[in-house]
This record gives structure tokens, sequence and C-alpha cells, in this order.
């Protein structure tokens, strides 16, 4: 392998060419005469190339003969000739939709007419609608066929995305995520060690940098990720950054001044907690960017900075990020590309519901009472002191609680594109993603005192928890693609390798009895420490061919083969293979006719396969070795599985592609199954053998469903735009098998919670349903029931956009309907004696294990994300000399929510588990379904106003 | 400039390429952080080690046994808590998940002791005789806890082995006295296994044997203890003390009024946890004093029991000096006593206590909590006096103190549960994975004679009087003829 990158390295090392060439230039505009920024233009059958300016200018240097080729999303790819012409002004025009390019990463870009599978594209304009730092957040909504689940709406905390139902009963659903071709950190769900916080866990999505992108693909994990292998059954996010636009130096600048508060939609008394917890939190965020160069080199850098008050004392976010990209145009064979970021998140959290030193759920919750000195524990009946006491019971947490996770993250890549040859171009990858975090929870004497935890004037009670991790992500790609042209036949192979390894290293000291003032865990009596280690290599390798016949039929094939430290050295190289096919119909002659109503129809069928590989280390046999009171100790552990080796999601998809009436509607239609084989589950063995769970290759869980989006353009014209867009997903999951084994759980409760079983969906709820008479005597208890499942029948997302002259508007929201979640704050409040009338009076002696299918409620919702209003600001602008142009927008966050549910649904203090199940073993990345409401805050709502101006 | 910077970029990035080389070898660097067995198989010390995981899985064990047993008894009651709610009720189906939970548990320190005995132990060059007497005692002690509270359970004997097949409570005690008297040839002075084999014994109906353990034991040291240590550091933390005593969130259990004087049993002071007895000379003297009875011989069952209270009135307080931990201000303010809704709880010293509707009111059983520091037993604690020793007249009398004395003893250690004569069954997970478990195997059995609220409780609030619903210790005398309760008779 080292050899190889030294062999790519010299050869591209020697290319120097020298000709006669002239320079070309121009404007390219939008049919109503705007400039287009960043249109590729780029000589044909080379690699050589600009970008337009933020005016739509560009300047390149040809050869007489040379063809242009414009491409930019949305549009139709033009080709013009030079000849002898040195100005050369293009009007692009709307693409169809089966016209546009997309990018498909270890398969280069595509036309989607080409494509067999579907692909979901957003651009850098679509983010710009919503005033988020979160890759995740920043997605929701705008994926048609992806679902993200917020799991709080304090900072840093993770989510749940899943697009094609839950295809793993052990690893968590995030997809892989790669900037630039560059993996980087996707950890969403709690480290191995962390300071547990009672209900929210922290995620490595915070801080992918989101500053610099130019657009996001998402593969959805089937045929689409074939080629990515081992891991990409989840799906695979690619993410491009923006290497800047030639000819003209633009200065940007961007301020965004907003509000935060809390929502109360989801308590029972959110007037009180609003009133004695939450404030309205200021939002500052100001971002400078330079974006220029010339036809052979461009740049694109920018620092930014944002402090998020957040909407509770004691929460808190503020970043600080610096980043760049470039391209440099070596000569017309090479092309270098690159790009940085540096990015410093620092944020505060509070203690959750599911902690003792919590003060505000618990007001909710009837724990706030007597115990604290107030006259009750039922809130409505509060008296005026009782209130004052209660806002001062959450100052004195919110105050004195010192919890904070500082993030630092380095990420990098760099390209080489080289076409040695016509219809040849090589691209070689490297890069890296370094992730530092530090999650830290020091409880001071004083917060201790002043929860009452211990006596007053304690000076030696405090600890330190401190959780730091490094993670170090490394990736090289290398791929060959070659073009070629037979008679009515093109052929399109891709063929390379990729290599990536990940390092994740984790330190936890705790300490007790630390000395007041101090933050060093050296001033304390004793400390214990563990660590986690975790590292994974993957290489593969992986051969494309797409044969197009008359630019109408494309049959496309590939395969990856991969090998990974997970699988061991007993398990042969895993081959995933894929097949699709796909055709223009609406091309044919006999179409013509039908082209006024249905102007464009693709037909495609795929299959595919990819994996999903289980966390490093598992397949060994091991024992556990534990400090116990001072000695060490060895006890079996999990007993190793020389022959586990990665779960298998075979896919098979087809659909059609329909554009009515000249694209004024577009349809999508997908049917999919998938079918994940070797699902790994760790489902216990017979308890008499004594023997810890083990991960194995035992399961299969069946996914299937439709996937329908639309759009719709009604208003199309100079001053007015007015386009919707809709989706559909319906699913249905089931565990087809489970080799055998004895149902498990997967989270929540023992009483009730999430568990795997064959014949129901993967995280079924199960518990007790009770059933009451007519005199809500207790009068059955079914054990071990279904009481529903925690993922929807149907989800989706609606959006709406429209303009009139500079002024435009963009709504977006989510739906899900025909899930589950557990009200733990009701079981909670039924302990408390502030339960509502779920349980009939004569059953409330019953065991609330008896009870448990009560606090089971369908979970279905619609969420209003965001409501965006924008003002070009172009014009009025136009006399100042130093500004270009601008906008103005403000939006609103999270605005409205229509829920099901007595609790917010999309919430989840359960998380993923920390241990494989059953198991004492440490791990991270575990699957979670959600569907316990409980524990940490709802998304707030935010008011957030946006300046960008351009100079 | 324009070649300069394209100059520059590129020896960056070739750097980088270079560099980034190295990182390329896909085996460099992965390896497993974890401990493999062969790592661990004939490594000095690696014996001593793994006794320290035997302990270990103790504490883990007893943290799952002891709410289980304890709930399923009068002893505590579960109020309203995330601990088994079933328990209370004896409703033990084998769904129920700390049933499973337990019964791996006690197959986990039976296998772990079987490796030590079969792997490690022989190949450590500083393995000694006592250690493996120690291993056997573990093997022996999980088999002796599968006897006493199930109604079956396979004894598999390594992780990598078929299930065998259940084995009922009588063969599981068998097997029990097998490695109990294997240890002994190997370790013949440790009173431990005495009074180890003295239990199993008893546990059998084997009066003569278990007299002879018995007073073995007591003649090698009358005053053993034997504890289940907990890491307060490290954890595991001790879950009893956790229900008893700190309470956390939702962990809170309430023990029978006229049993209040013994609670909290177990305590946590800073990184220090209560730890749990398991075996105590007190055993001796109540297997001799109810053998004694079942000869009909009520003085000689008066002398041992008589022996007992010395004993028993030696043992420290939670205040004491010698007490496990001993906290001088020990006043249980942190429990919080305070009733609500369906909990009621007498927190007063004038409260009087009968132990059913014909019993008569006691005082003393009930104490003030957050007041003064509480001299609550932190090994043995007993509510009888000599002067009710002295005045036993008969054998039904005298067999009714004794396991009330059992009961105050073994209060919070597990052992009311096999007094009552129940037993738990096998669990779903071991039917679904054995095909040797049987229909029958699957079914709890609770004695006919046991009701199943045992922890009711009435309260006079008006005059301080609770009377309690059910005498168990009377209906096991009752019912003293059965075979599942007072093995003796």
């Amino acid at each position: 392998m080292k050899k190889f990158f030294f062999s790519l390295i010299a050869c591209l090392s020697v290319m120097a060419y020298a000709h006669a060439q002239r320079t070309v230039s121009g404007r390219v505009t939008d049919d109503v005469g705007e400039g287009l920024p960043g249109v590729n233009v780029v000589i044909k059958g080379t690699t050589t190339g600009t970008t337009t300016d933020i005016d739509g200018n560009y300047r390149l240097q040809v050869d007489e003969g040379d063809v242009l080729v414009f491409s930019f999303v949305g549009f139709t790819t033009q080709e013009i000739n030079t000849g002898n012409r040195s100005v050369i002004d293009v009007t692009m025009g709307g693409a169809t939709e089966l016209q546009e390019v997309v990018v498909v990463g270890l398969g280069g870009e595509v036309d989607r007419r080409k494509l067999a599978t579907t692909v979901d594209k957003v651009s850098a304009k679509d983010l710009e609608t919503t005033p988020i730092v979160r890759i995740d957040q920043l997605l929701q909504s705008k994926l048609p066929n992806t679902q993200i689940l917020q799991s709080t709406g304090a900072p840093g905390g993770t989510s749940i995305i899943r697009s094609r139902g839950v295809n793993s009963a052990l690893l968590g659903q995030q997809p892989v995520i790669y900037i630039d071709g560059v993996r980087v950190d996707n950890l969403n769900t709690s480290p191995g060690l962390s300071a547990a916080t009672g209900g929210q866990q922290n995620s490595s999505l915070a801080d992918i940098p989101v500053d610099q992108i130019k657009d996001i693909t998402f593969l959805k994990g089937g045929a689409a990720t074939t080629l990515y292998g081992s891991d990409a059954a989840n799906g695979v996010l690619l993410i491009t950054t923006n290497k800047g636009q030639a000819n003209q130096t633009t200065v940007t600048y961007e301020a965004q001044l907003g509000a935060i508060q809390g929502t109360t939609d989801y308590f029972i008394h959110g007037d009180i907690i609003k009133d004695v917890a939450f404030k309205t939190g200021f939002l500052n965020s100001h971002r400078i960017g330079f974006n220029g160069g010339n036809q052979n080199v461009t740049y694109n850098f920018f620092a930014k900075y944002r402090d998020d008050e957040s909407f509770v004392e004691g929460l808190g976010e503020t970043r600080y990020s610096i980043g760049g990209g470039y391209q440099a145009t070596v000569n017309d064979k090479l092309i270098y590309q690159g790009s940085f970021s540096y990015l410093r998140n620092e944020y505060t959290l509070l203690n959750n519901a599911n902690s003792s030193f919590d003060r505000i759920f618990g007001i909710d919750q009837g724990a706030i009472g007597s115990a604290f000195g107030l006259t009750t524990n039922d809130p409505s009946e509060w008296t005026a002191e009782d209130i004052e006491l209660a806002r001062q019971l959450v100052n004195d947490v919110n105050r004195l609680s010192d919890i904070t996770n500082n993030v630092s993250r380095f990420t990098n890549s760099h390209k080489f594109s080289y076409s040695p040859i016509d219809n040849l171009s090589i691209d070689a990858t490297i890069g890296f993603d370094y992730r530092f975090s530090r999650n830290q929870n020091i409880q001071t004497n004083e917060f201790l005192v002043a929860q009452g935890a211990v006596a007053p004037g304690t000076t030696d009670q405090g600890s330190i928890n401190r959780n730091d991790r490094s993670f170090l992500g490394t990736t090289g790609t290398l791929s060959v693609k070659y073009d070629a042209q037979v008679n009515d036949f093109t052929f399109t192979t891709i063929g390379g390798g990729q290599f990536f390894r990940t390092s994740d290293n984790q330190t936890q000291i705790i300490t007790s009895n630390q000395a007041e003032t101090s933050t060093s865990v050296n001033i304390s009596a004793e400390q214990t420490v563990a660590d986690f280690q975790s590292s994974v290599a993957n290489w593969g390798f992986f051969l494309q061919e797409t044969i197009g016949f008359k630019d109408k039929v494309y049959l496309d094939l590939g395969f990856r083969n991969d090998r990974n430290t997970a699988f061991g050295e007993d398990v042969i190289s895993e081959f995933y293979p894929k097949a699709g096919i796909s055709y223009v119909i609406s091309e044919e002659p006999f179409w013509s006719g039908a082209s006024n109503i249905v102007n464009s129809l693709k037909l495609r069928a795929s299959y595919g396969e990819a994996g999903n590989f289980p966390p490093p280390f598992t397949r060994d046999a091991q024992l556990n070795a534990n400090a116990f009171n001072g000695q060490l100790a060895f006890q079996p552990g999990q007993p190793g599985e020389p022959s586990l080796g990665p779960e298998r999601l075979k896919t098979t998809e087809f659909g059609t592609d329909i554009g009515f009436l000249n694209d004024k509607i577009n349809l999508g239609i997908t049917f999919w199954k998938s079918v994940t084989e070797d699902a790994i589950f760790t489902a216990p063995f017979a308890p008499s053998t004594g023997t810890e769970n083990q991960p194995r290759n035992l399961g299969e869980i069946e996914n299937k469903g439709v996937e329908i989006t639309s759009s719709f353009n009604i208003i199309n014209n100079s001053d007015w735009t007015l386009s919707f867009n809709a989706s559909a997903n319906l699913q249905e999951n089931e565990v087809v098998s489970s080799g055998g084994s004895p149902e498990f759980n997967i989270g929540g409760f023992t009483f009730l919670g999430p568990f795997v079983k064959e014949g129901l969906p993967v995280g079924y709820l199960r518990g007790s349903n009770p059933t009451f008479d007519e005199s809500g005597n207790l009068t059955n208890v079914e054990q071990n029931a279904n009481l529903g499942t925690p993922i929807p029948d149907i989800y989706g997302s609606l959006g709406l956009n429209a303009s009139y002259k500079k002024l435009s508007i963009y709504i977006a929201g989510d739906y899900q309907k025909g899930a589950s979640g557990v009200n733990t704050d009701e079981v909670l409040r039924f302990f408390r004696g502030l339960d509502d009338d779920r349980i009939p009076e004569p059953a409330k002696s019953a065991s609330f294990f008896d009870l448990a299918g009560v606090w089971v409620e369908d979970t279905d919702f619609l969420k209003i994300r965001n409501i965006t209003l924008t003002y070009d600001l172009s014009d009025v602008l136009s006399n100042l000399t130093l500004i270009k142009g601008g906008t103005i927008s403000f939006s609103a966050l999270n605005p409205f929510n229509f829920y099901s549910s007595v609790f917010d649904p999309e919430l989840t203090g359960a998380g993923a588990r920390g241990t494989l199940p059953g198991t004492n073993t440490v791990t991270q990345n575990n699957v979670t379904v959600g569907a316990f409401g409980f524990g940490t805050f709802s998304a707030p709502r935010q008011y957030v106003g946006t300046v960008r101006l351009r100079f | 400039m324009k070649k300069n910077i394209k100059s520059i970029g590129l020896i960056v990035a070739m750097l980088f390429f270079t560099a980034a080389c190295e990182d390329f070898e896909p085996n460099k660097n992965i390896e497993n952080p974890n401990l493999l067995l062969e790592n661990v198989i004939g490594s000095p010390g690696s014996t001593a080690s793994w006794i320290v995981g035997q302990e270990r899985q103790m504490a883990i064990l007893y943290n799952q046994l002891l709410t289980l047993a304890e709930l399923g008894s009068d002893n505590y009651e579960n109020t309203q808590t995330f601990f088994n709610q079933q328990f209370d009720g004896l409703n033990m189906s084998f769904q129920d998940a700390n049933i499973n939970t337990l019964a791996f548990r006690i197959a986990d320190l039976r296998v772990s002791g079987n490796i030590g005995l079969q792997d490690i132990q022989p190949a450590d060059p500083d393995g000694t005789d006592a250690q493996r007497a120690e291993l056997l005692f573990y093997t022996g002690w999980a088999k002796l806890l599968a006897g006493e509270l199930f109604v079956a359970l396979p004894d598999t004997e390594l992780p990598d082995s078929e299930p065998a097949t259940p084995k009922s409570p009588t063969e599981n005690l068998q097997a029990a006295i097998t490695d109990f008297l294997a240890a002994e040839v190997l370790d013949p002075s440790n009173a431990g296994i005495k009074l180890a084999l003295a239990r199993a014994y008893y546990d059998l109906g084997d009066q003569a044997n278990a007299v002879i353990k018995a007073n073995e034991a007591l003649a090698i040291d009358d005053e053993y203890v034997r504890t289940v240590e907990f890491d307060g550091s490290n954890g595991p933390t001790n879950t009893m003390a956790d229900a008893v005593f700190q309470r956390g969130n939702f962990d809170d259990l309430q023990p029978l009024p006229r049993l209040d004087f013994l609670d909290p049993k177990y305590i946590v002071l800073g990184e220090d946890e209560s730890p749990i007895a398991i075996q105590k000379s007190e055993e001796a003297y109540l297997i001799l004093a109810e053998s004694e009875l079942a000869d009909n011989d009520v003085p000689g069952a008066q002398a041992a029991l008589t022996s007992l209270l010395s004993l028993v009135n030696t043992r420290p307080s939670h205040l004491d000096p010698g007490a496990p931990i001993q906290d001088v201000s020990f006043d249980d303010a942190v429990e919080g006593r305070i009733g609500g809704g369906s909990i009621q709880r007498p927190n007063a010293d004038t409260v009087t206590v009968a132990a059913s509707a014909s019993d008569p009111f006691v005082g003393g059983l009930v104490l003030t909590r957050g007041v003064n520091p509480l001299p609550i037993p932190a090994i043995s604690g007993t509510s009888v006096v000599q002067t009710d020793i002295d005045a036993l007249a008969t054998v039904d009398e005298a067999l009714e103190l004794v396991y009330l004395m059992r009961q105050e003893i073994f209060f919070g250690e597990g052992r009311r549960f096999f007094d009552l004569g129940l037993k738990m069954p096998i669990s779903e997970n071991e039917q679904l994975t054995n095909p040797n478990v049987s229909s029958s195997d699957i079914q709890s059995f609770i004695p006919s004679f046991i009701p199943t609220d045992m922890d009711a409780f009435t309260i006079d609030a008006a005059n301080g009087e609770i009377t309690i619903t059910h005498n168990m210790n009377a209906i096991i005398v009752q019912n003293r003829t059965d075979d599942s309760v007072v093995p003796f008779f």
C-alpha cells in the first residue's frame, strides 16, 4: 500500500505542459438575467476549468477548438465550442429533474438520469435558510426520506437518524459522514466513558463543521452505498465544501442575532417552569468570509464566532471556527483541491431529570415538595412562597452546577485529480479528522451543600468526573474513472481502493473528597480511573461499470471487497455486489405524443448489498478485569465468537421518477425492501451456562416500505415563485428470525422497555398490559405484552418556498404517525400521587409493573421546524460603492408543535446503552430506538435575524 | 507568486501524503486492549485475582438475590420502586427478568469457580490448596443457593458446554455438600466451610451431620462472620444499602413494623459500604436449638439459645467500634421516613406492634428516627431477651422463638425465603435455550399455608398500635411437619 501511494505521488509530480493558449471570459446568467455564481466551467475531456464568481463571471485559458462545458445544479448542462471567440456569455436554462448532476462519492459525479437508486441532495442555498450549526438539525425536514429526531434541545445532544427503518438490533443507525472524501467522527451516542447527567448523551455530530458547505448528498443504505462497503448499511452523507470562485475577490460578513425561549408545550405545569426556570437567552454569531482567486487558484476562507446563551441559566454554547477550501489547477492535467476546518465548541449542561440534582423536571414530576420545604408537591396548589422556594432551588442548582464539554476538532482533506488522457481521470484523496473532547462534571462542596447532599460547612466532599476522548480518523481513497463510447453504447468504469482507520481513546478520572476551589484532580483524596480504547482499520477495493445505451438505458454493475480488523483474521474478505438498471422511457420517440403532460419518466430498479461492522474486538473471548477493593479481580467475560462478521444489508428497490407539465410537478416513488442478514444479536445464552452475552450473527431483520417524494412548482415568473414539496415514507419493520434465541432488551426499563423478538419490530415496547372492568378494577394483566413500536408507520417532510420579487419565505416541517412511546414523567407522577385519570381509582393500588401499558402513548406529531423570511438587499445597497449585495432574513425555529402524546415524542432520555446488552462490556454506538419521552429539554423556540453582506 | 502558491501547496500536500503513508498499514495499532483468558492461565498470582473475581461476583449475586428474597418474604415490602414488584405478592413468574438474572448470577459464580479449579489454579505457580478450597467454597455456595431458592436449576459445568438437566433442590444441595467436603479436606480448620456444610445438611434435614458440622464450626471459631464486601469507589456498591438507607431516586424498601428496630442494617458512609454477612456463628446455635427441639429437648434448646443470645449481644451496632462501618452519630435522618399515599410508616418509639391479631402489643420494636443516634445492629440483632428464653415451656413456643430469632438475626440476608419454604421457578430464557427443562420446572412453589399478603398490617394511629395480619413464625410452626419448612421436623 505504501509503495503504491509513493508511485502515485511520483506520477503526479512529473507534469508540466505548455501550450499556446488564449483567454476566454464571459458571464453566466439564469433565465431572468441574474448572474449565477459557482457554475462549473470545464474544458471538455479535461479537468481544467473554473467556476463563476459571485456575479456569474468567469475567465479561462483555452486552446483553439476546446469545448467548454457549463454545469450547475438545477440547470441544464451546456457544451459550447469556443471557436475563436474570446467572450462567451451563457444563459443557463432550468434543468429537468433528471438532468441534474449529483455527487455519489466514490462513483464521482453522475447525471441523475443514470442512477438506478435515489439520491437526496441539499444545496448551500437550501442550508442558508436555516440558522443552525448542527449537521443533523440542519438536515431535519430537508432529506425527504430520512427521519431526524432530536433527543434533546440542550446543546451537544444526540439525535436519532433513520432512513429505511431500523436495520440493526445492535448498532447505531446514523450514516457514515464524509467531508470532501474524508470520513469524520460520527459517533451519535454517548461515548464509552462520559459524565452522566441523567438524561442527555453527547454527540460528535454537534461539531461537524458546517460553515463552508457547498452541498450535501445523502445516499440511503443499500445499492447506493455498496461501493462504501462494510459500514454503509445506514447510508452515506457526503459533504462537499466550497473551494472558492475565480476572478473576483469577495468578502462576506454574516451576523446573526436571536432570542431563545424554552418551550413549555410538553409540560403539565409549563407556566410555573417558565416562571422559575426559563429565561430568554440571546444568540449572536459573526462570520467573515473571503472568496476569490484566478482561473488557476481559487480559495474560500472563513472565521466564525457564535455564542448561544440558551434558555436556562447554566446551559449555553460558544463556538469558534475557522476553515478554508482551495483549488489549484496545476496544469491542464492536474487539479489539487484542499480543505480544512478547525472548530472549538464549548458547551455547558445541567443535570437532567434522571439525576438527584435536577430541580426543573422534578416540578412537573411531583418531586419538588415537602422534602424541599414546599407545602405540597402539586405545583397547581403552590403558594407564592412555594413558587419562590422552587425558583431558589432551581437557581441554586443551575448557578452552581458545572458540567462542561469542550471540543476541539481539526478536519482536513486533500484531493488530486489527474487526467493524463482524454476520458481518463484519477482521483486520490487523503485526509483526517481529529477530535478531542473533555466532558467534565465538577461537583463542588458549595454545590453539594446547596443541594442538601452534605452537611453545611463541608469542604472536602467535592468530586470531579472528567472524561477525555481523542478520536483520529484517517482516510485514503484512490479511484480511476474511464469513459468510453462504442456506437450507441457508453461505458463508464470506476475502480479503486479505499482505506480508513479510526482510533478512539478515552480516559475517565473520577475523584472524591475533592478539596474546594481546585479543578485539578490531584487535589483529592481518592481518584479512580478507567479507559476505553477502540480502533479499527478497514480497507477495500471497488469496481463499478455503468453501461449506457442510446443515452436512455443504463445498466449499473459493481462490487466492493472489504477487509476489516473487526472481523479478525479468521474471516475471509467481505464481498458486496450491486446491480441496477434505469430506463428513461420518455426519451423514446414514441413518447413524444405524451411529453406535454409527462415530460420525463424514468424507471429504475436495483439490488445492492452493504455492511455494518460490529464494534472492534467483540469477536474475541475476553476476561473482565476490574479493580475491587484495591485488588485486581478476574472474571470470565464475553465468550467470543471467532466467526463474527458484519451485518449484511441486502436491498432491493424499484421505482420511477416522473416529471409532469414541463417539470411543474415531480413525483418519485420507490418500493424498497431491505433484509439484514447475519444481524448481530446480543441474545442471552442459557442462564445456567453462566455465559455473558456475546454479539453473534444470529438474526434477520426485514424492513420494507414505499418512499414518495413530490414537488410542485406552481408559479415561476419574474415576480412570483411558489413551490411546495412533500414526502411520505411508509415502512414496516420485523425481526424475521432471532436464530432461535430468546428475546432481549435494548434499552429503557426492564418492566417496560424496547425488546427484540422474532415476529415483532425491533425495539417493540414490552410490558404488562392491564385490563380494567367497568368499575375500574384490574381484572387481567397480560405479561410481556406488545405495547407498541417506536418505529412509525409513516413519516415525512413538508416544505414551502415562495417569493415575490426580493422577498421570499421558506417553511419546513416534518411528521410521523403510527409510533408509540413511553410517558415516563407520568409514571413518576403516579408514584407521587399526581397522576392523571388514565388509571381507574380502584386499580391505583396495583403494582406499577402490572400497569405498564397505560403509560404507552401514540406519538404522532407534526412539527414546523422553520419559518424564514428573506429579503434581498441588492437593490437597496446598490448605491453603496463598498457593498455589492446582501440579504436580510428572519427565522422562527420550532415555532409550532402538534402532537398526540402528553410528552414530547421526539425526546429520549433513555438513549443508547453504554454496555453491550446483558454484559458489562463498555461500548458505544449502540442502537437506540428512542420512545422514552423523559429526562431532558425539548428543542427551544428561536427567533433569529440574519444579515449577510457582500463586499 | 501564483507559481509559488501552487508549488507550496503541492509540497505541503505531498509531505502530508508521505507522512500519512505510515498510517495506512492495516494492522498498525490495532490491538485488543482487553484481557484474554490465555494471557492469564499460568501467570503467577492469577488464582488470587480469580478469587477476588469470585468475591466480586458474590457482591453482584447478592445484590440481585437480596432484594428478591427479602421482598418474597414478610421482612420487607416494596413501596413504589423499580425493585421487583411481583415478589411482594409472591407472584413469581418464570417470565420474571429478575429471576432469570438471579439464576444467571448463580451460574456465573459456579462456572467461574469451575474455570478457576480447572484452568487457573492448577497452572498458577503460586496456587495453594487453601485457594483451591476457596474456589470449591464458591462452586458449593452457588449450588447451595440453587438448592435453597429454586424449584430446580441446571448446574451446567462451563460456559461453552451444553445446558445441563435441571437438578432438584436435594440434588443441588448434595452437590454443594460434595464441593464443601472437598474444600474441607484441603482446608480442614476453616470454620466457614464447616458452617457451609452445617447449613447444607440442615437444608436437607440431615440432623446428625448438621449438628456435627455446627459443633465443629463453633469449636474453631464461635464468633465467626463471613461477609460479602462491596467497593464504594469502583463498584459494585451495596444495592440493599441503597434500598434501605441511601435511597437514591427510586429505591425504597420498607421493613415489617415488628422488624423496624433492625432497619437499616446496611449503611453507606462516604466511599464505605456495609458488607453483608452470609455466614455467622449464630447459625450454628440456631441449628443446634432446632435440633434439640426436634428431639423434644426444650432445656437443650434453651441452652443453645442462651449461647446464641449472648453472641448476638456482643455484635456491634452502627455506633460501635468493630462495626463494619462505624458511624458514631448514626441517626438515619437521611432515610426521611415520611408516609404518604399508600405508604404507611410508623416513626415513633411509642408505637406498639402485635405479631398478629391474637398476639399481644409489644413496645420497643419501632424507633423514633432523626433525633438521637440509633444503635441499629450491624451484624445480628434480636428483640428476644433472656427472660423470653427462660420462659419457654413447650416445643411449639420454643420453635416459634427460634424462627423469630432466625428472622431477626438473618434479617436482610436473604434467608427468610427458604425458611418460608418458597422456591422460584426456572426462567423463561433457560426454558427457551435448554431442551431439558420440563413444564413443572417453570412453576414456582409456594406452600399452601403461606399467604400472599405476608407484609400486610393495619395501623391504629389514634392508639399508636400496629397489628400485623399474619404471624408467619407461628404459621411456620403450625405447619412444621410439612416437607417444605422446618427441616428437622
